[in-house]
């Protein structure tokens, strides 16, 4: 008997209490900018592509669903020449971010990506990169890696002295 | 690495506790890395020794088991004795590594991830192994300057770490001089003095030799793929005969790279540039990846499928193959239908060949001349009156001759050999005062410039000029006297230890040697006395020639030399170079039942088809030709060739290149590269090896006796082998590879071709087809094209077919030098080959010299019969103002293949007409002018340059003209001709 009216009673107080559902699509639930969503491919600070196409990206993906072929471009960087994500495998484990030397592929709290047609989850490369930093907005890999571009030649990287010549006879 | 040691030679050290077994031969870093642990290592290299320079591997070493204290050693300075106490584990030496590790890494840049090293990083493998991970020092880094080193590396000199193993690699080992180390301290720079494409031929092994990624391959930079991706497959080098064995790498149906696969009987751990770059031809755009068939109505060719090309062969094959198995059943010999083989394909593929079109109508894909010198080489194989030695053995001999071939250009690998057992006398020396020849400072030390006898016999200086003991330049007509010389002398001493054997009188003896010192002083120059003298004190001698000057009677007085010496000394040895990947094996298919041997080569083929004076005119005209992977343009005269080739119907052509020879073609059949394609090869030194293919063809991946199949019926492999050493007895070992067919798809002995972390297998293909392809399976090879199945470092313990290492790798060494720490693991015929004239029979042959002259007699009578056409013009038509020519062999442009490789091709130097300033001065010749060359059936114009150092009657010319010339030529100056052409005219 008094079991059945505290069930009464806890029912009644859940009817005032507001709902924790929320009425998607037409209102939007707070995600935080750490959840594991869509994925992008960054910039650095100067607009440059930040992705150098090492491959880590790819070989850290549990499901193997992130292809990169690497090129050089004429002033020197590594880039991408294809850069393939097939998000109908991805599980967004956000182990491709982990891995990223260069924070160039980042997971975004988006999270709209479905589709009818499964071949439309496969992403290329121009589909991937957005325009900004992403989440860290300071970060540029060729200003602290020893390798020169045009622009930044030996010994203009952050903590580099001055390049060394061979051909000195002082100690 | 001695794994041959027997258990009475070994002896117990304690290693953390542990007791092992070792060898006592080795240094203590080798044994611990034989033994599978991990001890980190920098500046030791195998093959180069230990220097102790990087202080990498220290560990403990205790005075026995009281000793609490111990001390630190570095272990590839400390030799392995009995009893010995060791700890790798303690703190002190652990931190000792780490510490070391930790200043090593204070200068490496931030740059991991766009190194092409990364993932196949010594370095990072080390650093892991070692335990350091951070990084405390909060310094400035010092950087350097890159240098341009040529079109096959990258140089990016702040990674380096100073473990000068790059220098003791180019300088030391491979003897180049325009690459040092400048500076001192941190300032340490390994570079040239200029920038500029290095010289020497092993500089691509530098990628390989460097722990972290100062030189990278440039090529693979190119199309670089990590290499966790990389699917690989062992085989064999398809360029040069001296079989070296390689890994090829693949991605997505293109080569990405070539490494090293270790052979210690053969190529150890080094390969030439050729074998690591002249791979391009396989991704190269006139690759044939379809049928193709001419249509002369509309010029233009059809590509058809590959059941409409098999109709299409069968619909030009069968009447004349019909007839020629008519004509086989008459007892005449020559059919409708005729072939060419090839010697850079498979044996497999010239035995069906050959098995369609019957041995009479099959033409080994090489000149007459050659054809001959290849079966003069294999029947002194086969007879025994030579043993050919492994390069494994060319390096450990005591004393070399080397007759007319330039090896640095037509056999690198050997003259790297060669280049190692120079120095043979100076690790002697060191082992005489008690000192390990892995102690490379202190052998090199004590060693100087002391060097092994090493004789040369040639018309010009070579790169190993600088090491010879006596080098003899003279012109061929001269260096045939001299090795007469040499035969006779070594005669004597032959009859004189026959004697001493038989009468065993002292004074009988004397008054020999009497006789012999007054013959020899009378009629002997010095420097075949001083030759044969060295080569009878050394213990295992060995005489090097090859195929390069094309001329029989060189090599019969080499042979005979060798044969003499093996008689006189039992470890002699004998190492022939031939000229392709698989062209001796051309030697063991003659028929020589009657008297005299045919020689069916290319000079053969043309005078089928021509026609010959004198014969009767009954004789059917051939009207179909096969021409599997040959070019013959590379042989005969362009204008020569195309009439035999007008002359013949129906031309097929097998080959995977688009040659001039295919564009002659009305059928093309697409053949597979030697990555796609797996079957057997011979090297020179009588070595059968198996290849596997990496990948499967482009559209259609045929193999040529896979086209052939259903006219020879013979459609497997096995069937082939069986078919081979039905006919030729001496090739019957080759049905030991027979055993792959009973590997199949479903079998449990599955070799991964990929690593286990390969990547990307769900998106690679995603932008096609979303949808994932089933793994491409293919049937008769162990080796998956997945990473299904065993992995590479695996194999020797589940794999009945072990052919290790398929795949570097082994945990904790993700590196290619992981792989080098062990030796051959497996004695298996799939890792090793088969020596087909094996050394371990007796070389007891009697009257073997006597056979060989009267050999030699007989190619002497032959070759004016065999090459008619060409002495005959000699001696008439071209008055004595005709000039010898030479080849001058160059490694970046004799490979057919190879030059394909853009980096290849960019290496290789400007033709030109290498003459001595005297004759040239006799020929009114000016250098840097063009000369015309006018041969009996083609002509060049080349660019004189003057060479001081050469022969003062001969000309060079480069290899592939010298083949179109022929061996005499008149030399006259353009600028002459051409005014008399102008004047002419008016």
């Amino acid at each position: 008997m008094l079991s059945q009216i505290r069930t009464l009673i806890t029912i009644l107080k859940h009817t005032f209490t507001p709902a924790d559902t929320v009425q998607y699509p037409e209102q939007k639930p707070y995600l935080s900018p750490r959840y594991r969503g869509r994925i992008v491919l960054t910039r650095d600070p100067d607009g440059e592509e930040r992705c150098v196409a090492c491959n880590l990206c790819s070989v850290a993906c549990p499901v193997d669903c992130i292809s990169v072929e690497k090129t050089e471009k004429p002033d020197g960087r590594w880039e991408a020449k294809t850069f393939t994500i097939n998000f109908s495998r991805c599980i967004m484990c956000g182990f491709c971010e982990e891995a990223c030397p260069t924070h160039a592929i980042q997971l975004t709290p988006d999270f709209e990506m479905a589709e009818y047609d499964r071949q439309n989850l496969v992403y290329e490369k121009h589909h991937l990169l957005i325009s900004g930093p992403g989440k860290y907005h300071e970060y540029n890999f060729y200003k602290v890696s020893g390798k020169a571009i045009t622009g930044k030649a030996k010994g203009e990287a952050i903590d580099e002295q001055a390049p060394i010549n061979v051909r000195s006879l002082l100690p | 690495m001695n794994t041959l040691n027997t258990e009475t030679d070994m002896v117990s050290i304690t290693i953390d506790n542990q007791a092992y077994r070792v060898s006592p031969n080795e240094n203590l870093l080798q044994t611990c890395l034989t033994l599978g642990l991990d001890l980190p290592y920098f500046c030791w290299h195998s093959e180069l020794g230990s220097v102790g320079a990087c202080r990498q591997c220290a560990v403990k070493q205790y005075l026995n088991d009281e000793d609490k204290v111990g001390r630190l050693v570095m272990a590839c300075m400390t030799p392995v004795c009995d009893g010995m106490v060791i700890s790798m584990q303690d703190t002190q030496s652990r931190q000792f590594r780490q510490t070391n590790i930790e200043a090593i890494m204070t200068q490496h840049p931030h740059d991991c991830p766009v190194c092409e090293e990364g993932g196949n990083c010594h370095l990072q493998d080390m650093t892991a192994i070692s335990g350091h991970i951070n990084r405390r020092y909060t310094g400035k880094k010092r950087t350097h300057l890159n240098q341009y080193l040529g079109p096959m590396l990258n140089h990016e000199m702040n990674r380096c770490i100073g473990c000068y193993r790059c220098v003791r690699f180019y300088r030391d080992y491979c003897g180049g001089d325009d690459f040092n180390v400048f500076g001192s301290k941190s300032h340490l720079y390994f570079g040239r003095a200029t920038p500029g494409a290095l010289e020497n031929s092993f500089s691509g092994n530098l990628a390989e030799v460097c722990p972290t990624g100062v030189f990278t391959d440039k090529p693979f930079s190119e199309h670089y793929i990590r290499k966790w991706d990389l699917q690989t497959a062992p085989t064999i080098c398809p360029h040069c005969s001296l079989g070296c064995n390689i890994t090829v790498s693949e991605r997505e149906r293109k080569v990405r790279r070539i490494t090293n696969r270790r052979h210690d009987e053969i190529n150890g751990h080094f390969l030439c540039n050729i074998g690591l770059f002249g791979y391009e031809h396989v991704n190269h755009s006139e690759r044939l990846d379809a049928p193709l068939l001419r249509n002369n109505a509309d010029k233009c060719s059809a590509i058809l499928s590959t059941s409409e090309a098999k109709q299409h062969l069968a619909k030009l094959l069968s009447p004349a193959i019909i007839d020629n198995q008519e004509t086989a059943l008459n007892q005449q010999a020559l059919g409708k239908c005729i072939a060419i083989g090839s010697a850079r394909t498979q044996i497999e593929n010239n035995a069906a060949l050959m098995k369609l079109v019957g041995q009479d109508n099959f033409y080994l894909g090489v000149p007459d001349l050659q054809v001959q010198m290849l079966h003069m080489l294999c029947s002194a194989y086969q007879n025994n009156s030579v043993s050919p030695f492994s390069i494994k053995q060319a390096q450990a001999c005591d004393a070399a001759l080397i007759i007319n071939e330039d090896i640095s250009h037509t056999a690198p690998r050997l003259a790297l050999a060669i280049r190692q057992m120079s120095r043979n006398l100076g690790i002697d020396n060191a082992a005489k005062l008690g000192i390990a020849d892995w102690q490379d400072g202190a052998v090199r030390n004590i060693a100087q410039t002391t060097r092994s006898p090493l004789a040369i016999i040639a018309s010009d200086t070579s790169q190993l000029s600088s090491l010879a003991t006596e080098e003899v330049i003279i012109s061929p007509d001269e260096q045939v006297i001299l090795l007469e010389e040499i035969q006779t002398l070594l005669a004597h001493r032959l009859d004189e230890a026959k004697n001493l054997e038989e009468t065993n009188s002292l004074e009988e003896t004397k008054s020999l040697d009497d006789i012999e010192t007054h013959t020899n002083t009378e009629s002997y120059s010095a420097s075949a006395r001083r030759i044969v003298d060295a080569l009878l004190t050394a213990d295992a001698p060995m005489v090097i020639t090859g195929l390069q000057s094309q001329d029989p009677a060189l090599l019969g007085a080499s042979l005979n030399i060798a044969s003499l010496l093996k008689q006189l000394k039992s470890h002699a040895g004998f190492y022939g170079v031939t000229k392709q990947v698989n062209d001796l094996h051309f030697g063991l298919l003659i028929k020589d039942e009657a008297a005299e041997a045919k020689y069916l080569g290319i000079d053969s083929f043309i005078t089928r088809v021509m026609g010959q004076e004198g014969e009767d005119s009954a004789h059917k005209a051939p009207d179909t030709l096969i021409i599997l992977e040959t070019d013959l343009y590379r042989y005969m005269e362009a204008e020569q060739l195309e009439a035999a080739l007008d002359a013949i119907d129906n031309i097929i052509v097998i080959d995977h290149m688009l040659t001039p020879t295919a564009q002659m073609a009305d059928l093309i059949l697409p053949s597979g590269s030697f990555a796609e394609s797996q079957g057997c090869y011979l090297s020179s030194e009588g070595r059968l090896q198996h290849g596997f293919a990496t990948f499967s063809g482009l559209n259609q991946p045929m193999m040529p006796w896979f086209w052939l199949a259903d006219l020879t019926d013979l459609h497997h492999p096995a069937e082939i082998h069986h078919w081979l050493s039905q006919h030729f007895p001496i090739l019957a070992p080759i049905e030991t590879f027979s055993e792959l067919a009973h590997i199949n798809q479903g079998s449990p002995f599955r070799i991964a071709g990929q690593p286990k972390r390969a990547s990307a297998r769900t998106a690679i293909h995603a932008v096609n087809d979303v949808k994932e392809q089933m793994p491409i399976s293919a049937s008769g090879t162990p080796f998956v094209q997945s990473m299904e199945g065993v992995e590479g470092f695996r194999q020797s313990q589940v794999q009945m077919i072990t052919v290790l290492p398929a795949n570097a790798w082994s945990p904790k060494w993700n590196s290619d030098q992981g792989a080098n720490r062990f030796g051959n693991m497996s004695h298996s015929p799939w890792t090793l080959g088969i020596t087909l004239f094996s050394q371990t029979s007796p070389s007891s042959q009697p009257a073997c010299p006597d056979e060989h002259q009267s050999e030699q007699e007989n190619n002497k009578n032959n070759m004016p019969a065999t090459n008619a056409s060409r002495k005959e013009t000699n001696s008439s038509a071209l008055t004595s103002a005709s000039i010898r020519l030479i080849p001058s062999s160059n490694l970046y442009t004799d490979f057919e293949l190879a030059s394909y490789s853009s980096s290849i091709h960019s290496m290789s130097p400007e033709p030109s007409l290498k003459i001595h300033p005297s004759l040239a001065a006799s020929l009114n010749l000016i250098e840097g002018e063009e000369a015309q060359i006018q041969a009996e059936h083609s002509d060049a114009r080349l660019m004189c340059t003057f060479n001081q150092q050469m022969s003062p009657s001969v000309a060079q010319v480069p290899t592939r003209l010298f083949t179109l010339l022929g061996k005499r030529a008149k030399i006259t100056p353009l600028t002459l001709k051409a005014k008399e052409d102008c004047d002419d005219p008016t």
